[in-house]
Formats: C-alpha cells, structure tokens, sequence
C-alpha cells in the first residue's frame, strides 16, 4: 500500500489527485491538503469580476467529490515538510495546519510515500504599497471573493458615470514582476465591453497599466502568427484590438505606490509618475507559499528545496546565466524535486529556470521583468504526467520512467475574454506551440503552423463551452477523464 | 478622487497606437457573424482535438 499526498486543491492538484484515484486501486490513499474548501475556476472570475457571473457558478465544494471518489481530504495548509523523514519515522512527511473541519489552528503530521507540491501561488499584495482588497485601494481578479468585490466597486464606478461624472479606470499588473497578464487584458475588455453595455464608454478613461514591455508579450515573449498568409505579431494585433477600444496602453511598468487616489508609478525609462484613478484592478505578484523543508537530523533544508522565490526547485537547469545564454533545454521535463525522487512539484508551484519574457531593468535598478505563466492547460497537463509516474512508479517499481511534459514542447490554448454575451461577446483564441519558446527548433521560438490567434463571437462560445467543460470534469462527473487538460 | 490634491492624468505615458491597424466594417461584421462564427467554432476545437491527440494529454 502507498500513500500519495497533494499539496493544493487548484486546477493542478485536484487534476492530480483526480488521475491518482482513477490510476490506483483503493488500497493506495491519495490525500489532498489544500486551505480551501472550495474549488474555483479561476478563467471564469473575469466574469465575476465584472458582474455577469454569480460567484456560485465557479466554485464548488470539494469535500462531497472527495468523499465520492475516496480521496482524503485534510482542510488545512502546509507548514512544513520533512523528505528524509524524522527522527520517528524515515518516510517523508508534511506538517500541516487546519484552517477548517472543526480544526482550526490544529497541527498534524502526514506521512507519505509520493508527494505532489500543487501549492498555487501566495498572492503577494504586500510586494507595492496600497496594493490589494485588503489595502483597500485597489480590487482583483484572483479569487472569487476579490471577484465578488471588484464587480460591486465597477458597478458603483458605473453608476457615477450614469450620473454624469467622468471616471478613471485602471487595469493591469501591480509590480514589476507579475506574471498572467492575459487575466489583466481579458478584465480590460470585459470592462470596456461593460462600459458600453451600460452607454457611458464616453464618461471614461480606461488604462491598460503593465509591467509588459510590449503588448501581446502576454509573459511569453509575443508570438508571431500565422494569418492569412503573412506573418502577424501578437503585438500588433493586441494594439490594433487597443486602439478600436481605445485603451490606453502604459507599458513597462512597476507601480511603487498606491493610494486611494493615485498610482505611483516608474517606467522603463526610470522616470516616476503620478496616475490618479477612480478604480483600479491590479494584479499581485506571485510567490510560493512559506514552506519550510527539514532533514532527518532537523536541519533547515529549505534553501535546497526551494528557491529564494519559494516555488520549489525541480529537474530544471537554475544556473544562472545571460538572456542571450537560455534554453529551451533549461526548462524542467518530469517536475521531479531536487534531490528527492518521490517529490513532484506541478503547476504554479514549480521553481522557473528563468522568465520567458526579457527582463529589463530601469537606470534606478528596479527588475520589471514578467513571470512566466504557468497556469491553465499546462497546469493541468504537468499534474497528469506527474500523476501518471507516481501510479507507474507504484505499480511498476520504483524504476519506472518518469513521464515527460515539458513546457518546450507542450502546446497550450489560451481564449482570452473580450466580452460576455451570447452575441455581442467576443474573446481572443490564441493556440501557442510551444509554451516556451525553442530557437533550436524553430526559427521564430514556436510552430508557425500551429501558433495562432483569432478574435470572434466563437471565441467567446469557446470559453463559454470551456467553463462548463471544466467545471464538469473537476466534479468528476461520469466521462470526465476523456475531457482533456 | 478630490481634485485639489491628485496631479493631473494628461501626462502619463501612453503607448501611440496610431500605427496599429483598425478594423474595417466587414471584418467587424464577421467577427459577429453567428454563422460563420459557429463554422469557426467547429474548427478551432477540431484542431484543440488533433493537437490533444497528437500530444497524448
């Protein structure tokens, strides 16, 4: 018998622990921690966020599914883990911290045979001053409470604007060092496509303020498509959707300060502005969650199994080294830990090699440098490639071949929202192969004949039918396994 | 936003968008076309299937 335990309930580790529970007889556990009690599509809080979803319509409460496929499931988050073991028992194990179930604040320690780190990111409002909900200066899109709250704040922006006074509306990244700068751009368009809806699109000024240093970098470095025959930038087609909404783009940005009323800025250039606002939806920084790892003998190990920006390291290659010097052979293949071959981190949680995106500096020596997104379909597919090692690994011997999904070679789908409605809705379809870029492959980093992007009424369908998709097979609901990541 | 004490908006650093291509009133009208909209709908998850397929996940 073996115990799997999955740290995280988000798209990678319930993916994870739902393809572990398919994989393994039930004399296996799979046990997942996560501090939430819900699970949350989190593409479709841009809906919520502007009021055309109920927060109810992306979340779902994870112990029914649970206790129906057999998966334990602990309310509670990781404080710690111990991947030798202790002093009482030499297989690996988690300490961990109900946050839930009648146990809040209670520590316990889970052993396990195969760990899955699927931690999400911590959302680090405390990177700027002033920013976040909880700062009370600016809204976000990142759970479905700050949803909730961003859709009341521009509906009360909305109603000023019906009474004639003019607004100023902000959206974007809140430090230099964001990363899912598709959510910023999909929240931009759906405001504007509010904006219109309720006829006061003339009664505001809609920025677009990102750390990005071009648009349509998305994060990725841009893309080059295949359109028509010629080849089109995402940069281009990302302004020519900014100049017909007539959003204002404010790029290479790293906003120091936030108060009630304005947004302290520094561009590229190092120059310092002043941007006052009306209301504001910036995206935090990421970090990994504060983790600390244990030898057998006690010792604090966490700066081996973790980076300095607490997103666990993993067969990735982290020397550091020039822009010019990365490669797509950088980039992890099986998400393996380092040094312990029963850890797997997936997701948001694994350590980057580096970013995708070039990351610059301003003369004043602040990093405004996009983080490589790792969200989504890539998530989701890590988790079952992991999930798949760990049940060969089980079933096989522990010399079964680890599965490989690298991100240079994964090909990801993302359908950006400009907009709900049934025929008025519009989203941005972009199908990019690879993730990260690979110039040993490719001349231009990716698949020209795979690369592509389309703006339409069926890109909005397309994410419409995802959401229920989605939503479907993390219930897992019968068939759910054919539903792909 | 009280106006005594906020700078003003007019000097921010906008990014010049009058080099980026506009859409013309029939490209418009296609991308809200419910017929040809669902065609591409039908073919944008035919090539999500094949590239699911080809790649195993």
């Amino acid at each position: 018998m073996a115990d799997v335990v999955i740290l995280g309930a988000g798209i990678a580790g319930h993916t994870a622990a739902l393809h572990l529970r398919r994989m393994l007889g039930r004399t296996h556990t799979v046990t997942v921690v996560s501090p939430n009690a819900n699970w949350n599509w989190i593409p479709s809080n841009i809906w919520v966020g502007v009021g055309r979803m109920a927060k109810e319509q992306v979340v779902f409460p994870l112990a029914p599914i649970y206790r129906r496929k057999g998966i334990q499931h602990r309310q509670a988050k990781a404080v710690a883990i111990y991947p030798e073991g202790d002093a009482d028992d030499s297989r690996g194990a988690v300490e961990i911290e109900y946050t839930g179930q009648n146990k809040a604040g209670q520590v316990e320690k889970i052993r396990y045979d195969y760990l899955v780190n699927a931690t999400g990111p911590k959302l680090k409002f405390e990177a700027t001053e002033g920013l976040g909900p909880d700062a009370g200066n600016t809204v976000s899109v990142c759970t479905a409470d700050h949803a909730r709250e961003a859709s009341q704040k521009l509906a009360a922006t909305i109603a000023k604007m019906k009474d004639g006074q003019p607004q100023t509306l902000v959206v974007g990244t809140g430090h230099g060092t964001c990363t899912c700068e598709g959510a910023a751009f999909e929240y931009t368009f759906n405001v504007d496509h509010e904006l219109r809806a309720a006829g006061v699109r003339d009664k505001a000024t809609l920025y677009y303020l990102t750390n990005e240093a071009a648009l349509g970098d998305f994060g990725v470095g841009g893309m080059t498509f295949n359109q028509n025959g010629f080849e089109t930038s995402s940069e281009l087609w990302t302004s020519s959707l900014f100049r017909e909404r007539e959003v204002k783009p404010i790029l290479g940005t790293h906003p120091h300060k936030i108060t009630s009323e304005v947004i302290t800025y520094e561009t590229l250039d190092g120059e310092m502005h002043d941007l006052p606002y009306d209301f504001a939806m910036l995206l935090p920084p990421f970090s990994g969650h504060p983790i600390k790892a244990f030898n057998a003998a006690g010792e604090d190990i966490t700066d081996k199994v973790f980076a300095p920006s607490g997103f666990m390291k993993v067969d990735a290659d982290y020397t550091p080294k020039p822009y010019e010097e990365w490669s797509a052979k950088d980039w992890p293949q099986t998400y393996q830990s380092v040094g312990y071959d029963n850890v797997w981190a997936v997701g948001i949680a694994f350590a980057p090699p580096h970013q995708i995106s070039k990351p610059r500096k301003t003369p004043n020596g602040t990093v405004i440098a996009p983080a490589p997104p790792r969200t989504g379909m890539p998530s989701g597919i890590m988790a079952k490639v992991v999930a798949g090692t760990i049940a060969d690994r089980i079933k096989v011997g522990p010399k079964a071949h680890a599965h490989h999904a690298s991100m240079t070679e994964m090909t990801a789908v993302c359908v950006a929202s400009a907009g709900n409605g049934l025929f008025d809705g519009s989203a941005a379809a972009m199908v990019m192969s690879p993730v990260v870029p690979d110039y040993n492959r490719y001349p231009l980093g990716r698949d020209m004949k795979e690369t592509r992007g389309e703006i339409g009424l069926f890109g909005h369908w397309t994410k419409y039918i995802l959401h229920f998709l989605f939503i479907y097979k993390a219930k897992a609901l019968p068939g759910w396994s054919l539903i792909p990541e | 936003m009280t106006e005594q004490n906020v700078p003003a908006a007019a000097a921010q650093p906008v990014f010049d968008l009058s080099g980026a291509p506009m859409p013309n009133v029939r490209t418009l009208q296609a991308r809200y076309n419910p017929f040809s909209q669902f065609f591409k709908l039908v073919g944008f998850m035919l090539n999500i299937m094949k590239l699911v397929i080809r790649s195993g996940h």
